[in-house]
């Protein structure tokens, strides 16, 4: 019984979940740059933990989108840099 | 009836569906794939379909037009791109100006947008001038196609430059690592439009692609007569294939087209204008056919009366003209159509179409979108 709790747990988070540095790079861009792209914050949420699972170091990304400052030129640069474009 | 697992009551079951839940319930986001935002829900305004199409209106266009340019002048060709932040669309848009001053003669200028209606000029706009003193390219900047290199990772373009008076026109290629700084690539222009010797006479560039590991490929109008300046003739859809843009001798032009002018009346005399995208395995492409040549300055002819039409393929070669075309999608009088860019962003297809607005009187770009019908 305990070991199919613990199977039950543990597949009820078997998936990709978005990381602290998403929780960063969300807020930045969703209430400090309030792009109307993100419809709510579980949508950045979602797509940071898509980008995560396909392999995008968020980290680099989140130093990159905090030095844009929310220049928008500058953030799309970002995607080039260390996006998912650049992590397939 | 017995089983082999531990029968739970309903109350344990609940437990554990709670158990479950606040399990994953803190500060994580479980993924299932990229968002897959409806563009409805980041406008102001909502889209309404057009009848008898798979196509949806922006209830608010235009989207851009000269009101939104800080610069004066009337609003020339454009080049749209996609890229995804945290999964969702980010715009951008390259766009021609002619200033009313006629100096310099155009200017080319970069705009960005993340929800595809509201554009944020560049505050370093113009990125490039016109130049003068009897350049190539001196008078016109159209056909403008930009693409990201993922490979290079750079901003190609191509363009249709053009110097009135040698009535002459030529393909340029610029190269940028930020879309808004550009040079010249070395060999600029690469080749003359209606003089290739060989194989069909050019008209202008009509879409650009670059996907990572690929060659570039694309699609020129074209003509099977000499000089475009001829109202007989016909600029159809060329599909060509190089390694390098820089490169005159590699562009490998099909000797043939691969969407022909007419019987149609809708695009007799040709295209002035196309995008094409691949969704789900299947190619789209979304183009500008005219009806017309109307006498322009000098020797010049303008393709005239123009709609948005569609063909589609599985290969990107062989094309069928979709039977409900040209697209009733024109926003005041048919045949004012100049221009048309697609981009694909989850299950729809973004499209751009500059056209004439009568309020405006004026030309400005209209947003749509493109579903798919389900195969």
């Amino acid at each position: 019984m305990r070991l199919c709790l613990s199977l039950l747990l543990l597949a009820g988070c078997a998936q990709q979940v978005a990381s602290t540095s998403c929780d960063f790079t969300c807020n930045e861009l969703v209430t400090t740059c309030a792009y109307p792209a993100f419809p709510t914050r579980d949508t950045c949420l979602q797509g940071c933990a898509y980008w995560e699972e396909s392999g995008v170091n968020v980290d680099s990304y989140l130093a990159c989108v905090q030095d844009a400052a929310c220049n928008t030129f500058q953030i799309l640069e970002c995607e080039h840099e260390f996006g998912v474009s650049s992590a397939q | 009836m017995s089983s082999a697992f531990p029968v739970l009551s309903k109350r344990v079951v609940a437990s554990l569906g709670a158990l479950v839940t606040s399990a994953c319930a803190q500060d994580v986001f479980i993924s299932s794939g990229p968002p897959d935002v409806n563009p409805a829900d980041v406008t102001d305004c909502g889209f309404t379909l057009v009848e008898g199409t798979q196509v949806s209106r922006y209830d608010c266009n235009p989207v851009f037009s000269k009101e939104d340019i800080t610069a004066e002048g009337a609003l020339g060709g454009t080049s749209f791109h996609v890229e995804e932040v945290m999964g969702v669309p980010f715009f951008q848009m390259w766009y021609t100006l002619y200033p009313a001053s006629g100096n310099p003669a155009y200017t080319l200028n970069y705009a960005v947008s993340s929800d595809g209606v509201t554009w944020e000029d560049h505050p370093s706009n113009p990125t490039r001038l016109a130049p003068h003193d009897g350049v190539w390219d001196q008078d016109n900047m159209d056909g403008v196609r930009i693409v990201w290199d993922p490979d290079a990772s750079q901003y190609d373009l191509i363009y249709q430059g053009v110097n009135i008076a040698s009535g002459k026109s030529k393909l340029g290629v610029y190269t940028s690592p930020d879309g808004m700084v550009w040079t010249p690539s070395t060999n600029s222009p690469v080749m003359d439009f209606g003089a290739q010797l060989g194989g069909p006479n050019l008209c202008w560039p009509l879409a650009l692609d670059k996907p990572a590991g690929t060659q570039f490929n694309g699609y020129l109008g074209a003509g099977p007569t000499p000089g475009i300046a001829l109202s007989s003739n016909k600029c159809e859809i060329y599909r060509f294939v190089t390694p390098d843009l820089n490169a005159p001798g590699k562009y490998k032009i099909d000797p043939t087209p691969v969407v022909k002018a007419g019987p149609e009346a809708y695009d007799k005399q040709g295209m002035v204008d196309a995008a094409v995208v691949q969704f789900k395995g299947k190619f789209y492409m979304f183009y500008v056919g005219f009806r017309k040549w109307t006498q322009s300055t000098g020797n010049w002819i303008l393709a005239t009366d123009a709609n948005v039409s569609l063909a589609t393929s599985v290969d990107g070669v062989h094309w069928t003209k979709d039977p409900s075309n040209p697209l009733p999608i024109y926003a005041s009088e048919s045949g004012k159509i100049s221009a048309v860019a697609a981009q694909v962003v989850g299950d729809r297809i973004h499209l751009w179409v500059t056209d004439y607005y009568k309020d405006l009187d004026d030309q400005a770009i209209g947003y749509f979108l493109y579903e798919p019908p389900a195969e």
